[in-house]
Formats: structure tokens, sequence, C-alpha cells
């Protein structure tokens, strides 16, 4: 067993909306609308830093301090934007100042009746939690992703 | 138009996370295993309040218990839910809750 271990993983979501495509799209686009849906809400979270870049080579992050001390990190660069269609990016997840996660990510988008569909494609490759545990001066690294999703589950 | 919905398994672990008390008790129990006296020494609440919820957590398998003499400790399972699988529900989870709010704002009015 490698010191460092690798798994891969993909997992897709479908979701349909009665909003045209047009708006669908827009709710990705334009970050004043990402902005309301998009990643860590609620209370248990404070953004504070992001960055919004939308076309191909541009940058998205959104780092969240949690009230559990979790600090996560997105950090993701926009690869591919097809206007309508597609947008497919690759970013980094950090937990702490660990790497948990690298990801490409495709949304997809097409018109459904007079709504629209939304399918998520992503393809990850992620570090296991041996390398949480090392994180420098941190507890161990279940109790921080545990506390994680349980934080996320507490809008 | 939840499209591909978590099986019931994970119903019950994020059932049983979805309580404070409880995520606290698994960060606890994660670095160092404990009765439930140890740990009810940390809450402003009852023994037996304590026993309830390590049944929930029990029941959806992230801790298991062994007893030994008189005393049961509990333990973080983490084989329940492999790294790997952790990763793909926290990450099916986050995109499911954001996506929950945009299904909030497409049906608002356009401006």
């Amino acid at each position: 067993m490698s010191q460092h271990p690798v798994h891969h993983a993909t997992f897709a979501i479908t979701r349909d909306f009665e909003a045209p495509v047009a708006r669908l799209w827009g709710a990705f686009a334009r970050q004043d609308l990402k902005d309301r849906w998009f990643g860590a809400h609620g209370d248990a979270v404070v953004i504070t830093e992001r960055t919004f870049d939308f076309r191909p080579g541009g940058r998205e992050t959104a780092v969240g301090h949690w009230k559990t001390g979790t600090v996560s990190n997105f950090q993701s660069t926009y690869h591919d934007i097809v206007e309508g269609q597609r947008i497919v990016y690759v970013y980094d997840m950090f937990v702490n100042d660990w790497k948990m996660s690298v990801s490409l990510a495709t949304i997809e988008v097409e018109a459904r009746g007079s709504g629209s569909r939304l399918t998520i494609t992503e393809q990850g490759a992620f570090f296991g939690e041996e390398g949480a545990k090392h994180a420098a001066g941190r507890a161990q690294g279940t109790a921080q992703l545990m506390g994680m999703l349980g934080d996320s589950l507490v809008d | 138009m939840l499209q591909h919905s978590p099986p019931d398994p994970l119903d019950r672990v994020f059932g049983a996370l979805a309580d404070p008390a409880r995520r606290g008790m698994v960060e606890r129990l994660s670095q160092q295993p404990a009765s439930a006296g140890q740990l009810a020494s940390h809450y402003a609440m009852t023994l037996s309040a304590v026993v309830q919820h390590l049944k929930v957590l029990e029941a959806s398998g992230i801790v298991v218990s062994h007893k030994a003499g008189r005393v049961r400790t509990f333990t973080v399972q983490t084989e329940t839910l492999a790294a790997v699988q952790r990763w793909i529900d926290a990450r099916k989870l986050a995109w499911h809750q954001s996506l929950d709010r945009l299904d909030a704002l497409l049906r608002e009015e356009q401006p």
C-alpha cells in the first residue's frame, strides 16, 4: 500500500428545472446569481475570499471558514465554455491546508420541453484521508471531514 | 426533482449527523474511544440523553460499541463509510444543497 494513496471516483447528478436554458445558464455565468446558490451557504460558514472569472482559462475561487474551525478552499479553473451548452472546469479542494482532491467537473445544460436539464459529471482523484491525518497541527482528518459534512447539513 | 437519491443507509448516516450534539460526539470519538459516561461529562445533558444519541449513531453504523466488563466503549466505525465513498457523498451532498438553492432561485420572478 502506497504511503500516499490516490483513489479515483466518478459520479453524476441530473436535475430538471422549469426555467428555460437561458436562465439556468445565467445562474452559472453571472457571479451575482451564482453567489446566491453555489457552494457553502448558511450560518455555519463565512466566505472570506471569492473570485469569479467566467471564461476559458479564468479562475473561480471560494474560501470558507466553518464554525468547526475547518477551512475549505475551492480553487478552480475554467477549461471549456460553450455558451448555453457546457462548462468544463478543474478544481482543487483543500480542507485546511490539505489538498483533498482534484476534480474534473463537466456541467451540461439542455432544453427539456419548456424547461431545462442540468447534468453534472465529476471525475475526481481523491488523496485518501491519511493526508488529512498528517496535515500539520491538525486533529484527525476523519473528524474534520465529518464536521464539514455535518456543517453542510445545517444551513 | 432529486434524480439520484442517496440509498437508505446514507439517509441514516446523514440523519444521524444532522444533530449538532451527535456531530460533536463523533468528533470526540474519532479522536478517542469513550464510554457514554465519559462523553456525558462534556455535555449539559443527562446520561440517558447521551445514550440515546449514541444509539442513533450506532444504528447508522457511524459508531460501534464493545463491552468490556461493565463498561461499554464507543468507537467511530470508519469502515462504514469508506474514504472514497465519503468523498463522493460529501461532493454529491454539496451539489444537491446547492441545486436546491438554484431551484429556488430559478423559481423566483425574473427582475
